[in-house]
């Protein structure tokens, strides 16, 4: 592995559970030394998590940990204990970065909070990225990923208008707040690197979740309204939804956004006679004739494969995709281009049994390269804390049994 | 927006007569106009604009002059369009080799679907990225979000490789191309469910959020994570089993319907010890029902502060009337006020992506009007004399 844009970068990583692991795997990726503190006094809510291999349901035979911390060190380190925290100090004299997601005062409690830090460490580059931020009535709340998805405006936008949310599978919001961490944590490196001054980054799940859902609540702040779920319709299109097809669940999206994708569709039907006529002839006829629409796309697409519907519709030209389950995911032909999935090597249970998610974003100079799967719950003690922190065996033995590395 | 909102100078290029995004609504009092759109307000503030129409040669030659002093170029057409007129990134090295060009396309820059010229929207890549079979009700379609996500998802992953090739030009002075692919933006969101796929065989579909397990032999697992208040919804977990959150949550619920005696036998339960997967599905559904029968006696707002105040794992299902309102998002002055002058009015705009120590987020100011800095750019910037910028916005190249 040749050098990386951020190889020499040292990350002292203290994050839990989605996202902040996702923030500092950004660096990771990019050739970052990331080393993950975990332990066994309250273990990351990842290492419960299924699926696990064999199903094995025990927190080092978890792939969610793994999905996370690609490339990373996993040690396991005690802070309740007072050889934990020194050896804490040690990490902050060592690394650039320190990252943590607790709900503010966590850190504190320590005493490794940032204005304790930068004492020893005035360059130190430290985020913070948890639920609601480090102040405000609610910054001691604690949830997940879901919820936060709830709270970002993201649950009130998905189900149909006659219905409760319907709610997606997963931690959505957890995917959104560390495109926002890792840009901000990214742009005070390359502040660092101009001036040399390190600094706090204060971030805020919510606040992240919030910017995907920002003109509606401009909508409420100006227009004094509140928008809120409508199925899979929008203003400027019809059809535009997803259609059943051949099989046991399987759909197609299909999207006619323009007059010209109309004829197209059209073509497609082989115009049958209720295609005709003024009904559907626009998209404000379509719009009107909505449900009637979705109902006579449906006894068509009711007998094709949703792949048959998506080629003969994108052949004439009609904006159609196949509604992909995880299986279709990884057989896709552009993702399997893209290289998207990957198999890393490295774990010693779980080896390469299932494919990791690479990058979303492919830099044509310096691409981010996995070379190791994240291990079991302190994989990488042995290494770490020698190479790294200095112990010698003698102290390394004392600390297990001390428990200051559960 | 993003790097705009941390200082960067951004300078929005537009055809001529502005760009189609302005005609996304909702629009400032529902006047419906490009100088009015909430959804361009919203995300292009702190940016300075431009017309410039790069189909035209003499639109080229700008449009490559402002690309000499520029960091990065950012652009979303098609794959191979800005190849097409000589601006594709070999072309751009040419002029400026620590240029970073950062393209978003749907699918990337090459790969089958775009040898194959497939079209998408924002909802057929959030099907095509996996997303979309998650999303709603098993008795009915699977669903995008109302309001359509792929297109920030992927602006922002965007802004995050952007940067790290700006760290990388830090070093070296080299520039690279940044290829975003929307599809590939997406895959991610579902946590687990490819891996769930290959490790356990279990293919997670929509209804599984309810659960946070798969339909097994057709049937979904009881579990419950909305419940409803008296004027809308809050999320949550009421489960037991090792996870310490969950578990505190889960005792304090208990003790608060304890304290308003609609607990009954719920105190008897042994919240440590209760695997709602090796349990009776009728006790869950009991235990939901209990819980159901108390969240409905709540506002969203009585319950959620209430929850704050035992440490309960429970959020209010927003609408955009309560983020706006949010007392957390308030003290945290999340919201930023920007002047508009020709509304003759202020607006409230969510504010920054973080709060810096040494580099605050401070300036604000509001997107720009069509064209509106053509004569700071183009005429004290580029030093383009007054007459033939003139005559170049008369030709329309401009």
């Amino acid at each position: 592995m040749g050098k990386q844009v951020f190889s020499g970068l040292k990350v002292f990583d203290l994050t839990t559970s989605g996202v902040g692991p996702i923030t500092t795997e950004h660096l990771a990726a990019y050739g970052a030394t990331v080393v993950r503190v975990e332990t066994s006094i309250v273990p990351c809510t990842t290492r419960g998590m299924a699926p696990h291999k064999d199903l094995v349901r025990h927190p080092d035979w978890s792939a969610v940990p793994m999905l996370y911390n690609k490339n990373k060190y996993a040690i396991t380190l005690n802070l309740t204990t007072p050889k934990g925290l020194e050896i804490a100090w040690k990490f902050v004299k060592w690394c650039d970065v320190i990252g943590e997601c607790f709900t503010s005062g966590v850190m504190a409690k320590f005493g490794l909070d940032y204005e304790s830090v930068k004492k020893v460490r005035p360059d130190i580059v430290y985020f913070s990225f948890n639920a609601q931020g480090q102040d405000g009535p609610h910054s001691h709340w604690r949830g997940y990923g879901s919820q936060m998805s709830a709270l970002a405006g993201h649950y009130h936008f998905l189900g149909w208008p006659d219905r409760e949310p319907s709610g997606i599978y997963g931690a959505y919001n957890d995917f959104v707040g560390p495109r926002f961490s890792g840009a901000a944590l990214i742009a005070a490196l390359i502040y660092k690197r101009r001036t040399g001054k390190g600094q706090y980054i204060d971030g805020s799940q919510f606040e992240a979740g919030s910017m995907f859902t920002a003109p509606m609540v401009m909508d409420y702040l100006v227009n004094d309204r509140i928008q809120t779920r409508c199925g899979n319709r929008v203003p400027n299109a019809a059809p535009h939804n997803a259609y059943p097809c051949t099989g046991s669940d399987r759909w197609v999206a299909i999207a006619v956004t323009s007059d010209e994708e109309w004829e197209g569709f059209k073509d497609v039907l082989g115009r049958p006679e209720w295609t005709a006529g003024s009904k559907f002839e626009t998209l404000f006829t379509r719009k009107t004739n909505e449900e009637e629409l979705d109902k006579l796309v449906g006894e068509w697409t009711r007998n094709h494969s949703a792949e048959e519907v998506m080629k003969l519709m994108q052949q004439a030209g009609v904006p159609a995709g196949v509604v992909l389950t995880a299986p279709d995911l990884l057989d896709d032909p552009q993702l399997r281009h893209r290289g998207y999935y990957v198999k890393i090597d490295g774990h010693p249970h779980v080896g390469t049994s299932f494919h990791h998610d690479g990058r979303q974003e492919a830099l044509s100079k310096t691409p981010a390269e996995f070379h190791r799967a994240y291990g079991p719950m302190g994989r990488d003690n042995e290494f770490v804390y020698k190479e790294i922190i200095g112990l010698s065996d003698d102290e390394i033995a004392d600390c297990v049994v001390d428990g200051v590395f559960d | 927006m993003l790097l705009a909102d941390m200082g960067a100078d951004v300078i929005k290029v537009e055809p001529p007569g502005g760009e189609p995004d302005r005609s996304i609504g909702p629009y400032y009092h529902d006047e419906s106009n490009p100088e009015r759109s909430l959804f361009w307000f919203a995300y292009n503030r702190n940016k300075r604009g431009v017309t410039l129409d790069i189909e035209t040669a003499k639109g080229r030659d700008i449009f490559k002059r402002l690309v000499k002093t520029a960091d990065m170029v950012i652009e979303t057409f098609n794959p191979g369009y800005m190849s097409s007129l000589g601006l594709g990134y070999d072309d751009l090295a040419k002029i400026n080799p620590g240029v970073i060009m950062v393209s978003i396309s749907d699918w990337g820059q090459t790969g089958p679907y775009v040898d194959k010229g497939y079209k998408a929207d924002q909802m057929i890549l959030w099907a095509m990225g996996g997303e979309m079979y998650l999303a709603g009700d098993p008795d009915r379609a699977p669903l995008q979000i109302s309001f359509p996500q792929p297109y920030f998802h992927a602006a922002a992953q965007a802004a995050v490789g952007s940067l790290v090739a700006l760290y990388y030009r830090e070093a070296t002075g080299e520039g690279q191309h940044v290829d975003v692919s929307i599809q590939a933006c997406l895959p991610s969101i579902n946590l687990n469910a490819t891996s769930y796929y290959e490790l356990e065989g279990l293919i997670m579909s929509r209804g599984a959020q309810k659960t946070g397990r798969p339909r097994v032999d057709g049937k979904i697992l009881p579990n419950k994570n909305l419940w409803r208040c008296k004027d809308g919804y809050v999320i949550g977990n009421v489960v037991g089993g090792s996870i310490a959150a969950l578990l505190q949550s889960s005792k304090a619920l208990t003790a608060w319907m304890k304290e308003e005696g609609m607990a009954g036998d719920l105190v008897d339960i042994d919240w440590a010890n209760l695997d709602s997967e090796k349990v009776e599905p009728n006790f869950m559904l009991h235990i939901h029902e209990q819980v159901a029968n108390f969240i409905k006696t709540k506002t969203v707002a009585e319950f959620y502060d209430e929850a704050i105040k035992r440490r309960m794992t429970f959020a209010s299902v927003n609408d955009p009337h309560h983020i706006a309102t949010s007392p957390q998002l308030r003290a945290r002055g999340f919201f930023v006020s920007i002047e508009h002058p020709e509304l003759d009015d202020k607006l409230t705009y969510l504010g920054p992506l973080a709060k810096f120590s040494a580099t605050p987020l401070k300036r604000w100011f509001r997107s720009p009007l069509i064209g509106e800095h053509n004569e700071e750019i183009y005429e004290e910037e580029l030093g383009m004399p007054k007459q033939e910028v003139s005559a170049l916005q008369a030709a329309g190249v401009i």
